[in-house]
């Protein structure tokens, strides 16, 4: 049996000094890990601020686009079927830059599964044509199968590049494979197991443990979450319309920060329906609900192809949402004045 | 609740703080303990609270008529009607089903068919521990080695106390007792002392013994398609995963209690550098085989009636232990098993002694060897511990024993071996070598190993609070 303390009085020998000095060092490891290593994306506010997430486990493992000497290369990785494309690092002066934001309705062309020929190049070589003077430069960071959340990424990332001109293309049907996702997230940092995940030092060396060990990857949507069948549509409906426009009012709050002006592209489908149903107000009308002159504009793409899918949907549709050659046309020529509102070109 | 959840945890610091709150009011704090302790055993099953009082109940009264009766005789009929009571529930709930099916499987052999009746009895989790913990009291109160208790609150605690209700360790009375009757206090050391137990403990169980178990668990989910490395290897998995997850669960126990202010029995002395079947003994699962020996061996008759009958006893004690741990002839089996053990070193003892080197070198090279022997005639024995049917022992018997063979999976069962318990070996070794080698270090060395081994924990502990195997007996 313990008997009873012999001194009240303190001493110093009897602090626990393994126990602080383990707690020191797992510190130092942690920010010895935080000085050398860098996750592989722009930076870790990109998801804390918005979805928490571990480097390994996130769905945006890996950059599609790597600086290589003085250049940026864009190549094609497992997760991201990312235009391939090479650009300089450092802005040349007098270049123009403009960057894309979209999924596959802004990277895909005519032919299926082929991006030659979509509005944004199409857009270009209009805007080429009209000023043979200036020195433009378009980047397309259009992925198909993104939505908001990973655009989001891409525009923080795109931040780096010096654009002068944003393109932003969302559209609302990706938005439920990255709810997927964050449920996953949110599954994965549950617990007292996922809140390590936060610590770098961690992460690192979990991966270390799990690549030695072969360790299976967590699965890619953690069952239990609220993805189950019996979760309200409405609900879900309606987090998948608040988390795009909040992370569409961020990039708009990134772009104003730097003096960039942005043009949102409006949602469309074959049938003239807008997606977005929330208290009455489209997406579009949201969108709308931002255009502020030339530092925010909108391209009211269904205004702009309504006639012309009245008429015969598949005149511009080759399937439900993505355009055909005289679709990705009418965008790309509508467009063109609004990027020449916004860039000092004439 | 299980020690390594959340949900134990905040319990825990709920009730240490409360205790402590109440000073050295130790009566009060017999309360709380009681009170929490039966919360604690509800939420495995408070159908089985009831039972639980029942057997605390019988063994109080009892013991009170045995201290207050002077006829021999009268004495005895008390003492056999206590110990009957106990193992009647013992055998009710834990035995029976495995009773009635073994009895209707041997019928069946000999040519009668009978379909035995599904009784359905569930059984109530540390059934085993606190009836053999209540009737160790009895009998020293009948042993006149302790009074009886007379204050149920104090006898309440002594049964349900919650850090070894539901997996022990088998705590005695006459250790016991003292403490709970008498003011307790939480000195620094013993503060410290026990956070580093059940710091060890979640090291042992999380990190040591849940990620074996999936080594472990995958092979014996195919015993009949293993290669021999394989069958080798989980074997040598699942003896790191037992004593992770037993000595780790007996870690936490021991390091709660002692920052309730008591202190517990040890239980575990690094039983794989047991360097034969005795000394393993004394070293595993101490609470229990001190037990069988105070209760069972030495009342048979223990070393004192011959050879023959010594054999026989020590034979027989182990064959019951087994049985003790499950109701399944795979324990029947490792019990004997370690019986045939305990007679062959027992009959060998004056060859060993005999042959053993006299030199330093000589008797430190002997030592070791007999240490990998033992441990490998401890891991063997651990087959039918951990297999479920004689078929699946009898299966990866059939794999070690074939020639050559594939490595199949065996080559990452080793890396996970290697990678789970690398710290552990160093650490028991070095506390073989040099007993208490952490605590005479510099802080530095202590917090290292504190580091790596809160660092395991983290990333590499096996989430989700997976149960303890002891839980089970």
């Amino acid at each position: 049996m313990d008997k009873p303390s012999s001194t009240s009085s303190f001493s110093w020998r009897r602090l626990p000094f393994g126990a602080l000095f383990a707690v020191m060092l797992l510190a130092c490891l942690e920010l010895g890990v935080r000085a050398f290593y860098k996750p592989p994306y722009v930076s870790l506010e990109t998801y804390t601020n918005n979805y928490p997430l571990a480097p390994q486990y996130g769905f945006e493992g890996s950059r599609a686009c790597f600086p290589v000497h003085e250049e940026i290369r864009c190549v094609v990785t497992q997760d991201m079927n990312i235009i391939p494309q090479e650009f300089p690092r450092q802005k040349p002066p007098n270049e123009l830059r403009i960057i894309v934001i979209g999924a596959s309705i802004s990277w895909e062309g005519p032919r299926p599964g082929k991006s030659q020929g979509n509005y944004p190049s199409r857009m270009f070589q209009q805007l080429e044509r009209a000023h043979p003077d200036r020195n433009l430069r378009l980047i397309n960071l259009s992925v198909p199968g993104f939505g908001s959340t990973r655009q989001l990424v891409r525009f923080r990332e795109a931040l780096e590049y010096d654009p002068d001109l944003f393109i932003v293309h969302t559209h609302d049907t990706n938005e439920v494979r990255e709810d997927k996702r964050r449920s996953y997230v949110r599954n994965l940092h549950s617990g007292i197991a996922g809140k390590l995940l936060y610590s770098y030092a961690v992460v690192v060396l979990k991966n270390w443990w799990n690549n030695a060990l072969h360790v299976a990857a967590p699965p890619p949507v953690a069952t239990g979450n609220d993805e189950a069948e019996d979760v309200d549509i409405a609900v879900k409906r309606e987090r998948w319309e608040n988390g795009l426009e909040h992370h569409v009012d961020t990039m708009l709050e990134l772009a104003k920060a730097r003096s960039i002006p942005v043009i949102l592209v409006g949602t469309s489908r074959s049938d003239t329906r807008d997606l977005s149903i929330k208290s009455g107000r489209t997406l579009n009308g949201f969108f709308a609900t931002r255009a502020n002159g030339t530092s925010v504009q909108f391209l009211d793409v269904p205004a702009l192809l309504r006639e012309a899918v009245k008429a015969r949907p598949r005149r511009v549709f080759k399937d439900a949402v993505h355009y055909n050659a005289e679709g990705a046309q009418l965008v790309a020529g509508a467009l063109v004045p609004l990027v020449e509102a916004a860039l000092p070109l004439r | 609740m299980l020690f390594n959840t959340g949900r134990f945890a905040l319990f825990f610091l709920v009730v240490f703080v409360a205790y402590w709150l109440l000073g050295k009011r130790f009566r009060a704090q017999n309360v709380l303990l009681v009170l929490a302790s039966f919360w604690f055993y509800a939420c495995w099953d408070y159908r089985f609270l009831g039972l639980l009082w029942f057997s605390m109940l019988v063994d109080y009264v009892v013991a009170l008529r045995i201290e207050a009766e002077s006829d021999p005789r009268r004495r005895k009929w008390l003492i056999t009607l206590s110990v009957s009571v106990q193992l009647s529930i013992l055998g009710l709930f834990k035995y029976l089903n495995f009773f009635v099916d073994s009895g209707a499987s041997m019928l069946a052999r000999l040519g009668f068919g009978v379909q035995p009746i599904a009784l359905g009895i569930v059984l109530p989790v540390g059934i085993s521990f606190y009836t053999f913990q209540t009737m160790s009291y009895t009998i020293d109160v009948y042993r006149r080695v302790i009074p009886a208790e007379r204050n149920l609150l104090s006898f309440a605690t002594f049964v349900s106390l919650f850090p070894q209700l539901v997996a022990g360790p088998i705590e005695r009375a006459r250790r016991i007792l003292p403490q709970i009757n008498g003011p307790r206090s939480l000195p620094s050391e013993a503060l410290y002392a026990g956070t580093s137990l059940i710091s060890f403990g979640l090291f042992k169980k999380v990190f040591i013994a849940d990620n074996l178990a999936n080594v472990v668990d995958q092979a014996f989910s195919r015993t009949g398609t293993l290669t021999r490395a394989e069958a080798i290897f989980a074997l040598y998995a699942f003896a790191f995963q037992i004593y992770g997850d037993f000595s780790g669960y007996t870690d936490i126990a021991r390091g709660t209690a002692r920052l309730l202010g008591f202190d517990f029995a040890l239980n575990f002395r690094r039983p794989y550098f047991a360097q034969n079947p005795s000394d393993f003994w004394q070293r595993w699962h101490i609470s229990l085989s001190s037990w069988l020996r105070d209760y069972l061996y030495i009342p048979l008759g223990g070393n004192q009636r011959g050879t023959p009958r010594t054999l026989f006893n020590l034979f027989l004690t182990m064959l019951l232990g087994g049985l003790w741990h499950g109701a399944s002839w795979t324990f029947v089996l490792w019990g004997a098993y370690h019986g045939l053990l305990l007679v062959i070193h027992r009959l060998s003892k004056p060859l060993l002694t005999r042959v053993r080197p006299r030199s330093l070198i000589g008797g430190g090279l002997w030592s070791i060897l007999c240490c990998a022997v033992m441990f490998h005639l401890v891991v063997l024995g651990w087959l039918p511990f951990r297999a479920h049917t004689l078929l699946e022992v009898k299966q990866v018997l059939v794999s070690i024993g074939q020639h050559g063979g594939e490595w199949g999976d065996a080559l990452n069962y080793a890396r996970w071996l290697g990678a789970c318990t690398a710290l552990l070996i160093v650490l028991e070794l070095a506390e073989e070598l040099r007993p208490n080698f952490l605590e005479r270090r510099r802080f530095w060395t202590r917090g290292l190993v504190y580091a790596a081994v809160l660092l395991s924990l983290l990333i590499a502990g096996a989430p989700g609070g997976q149960t303890f195997i002891y839980f089970q007996f």
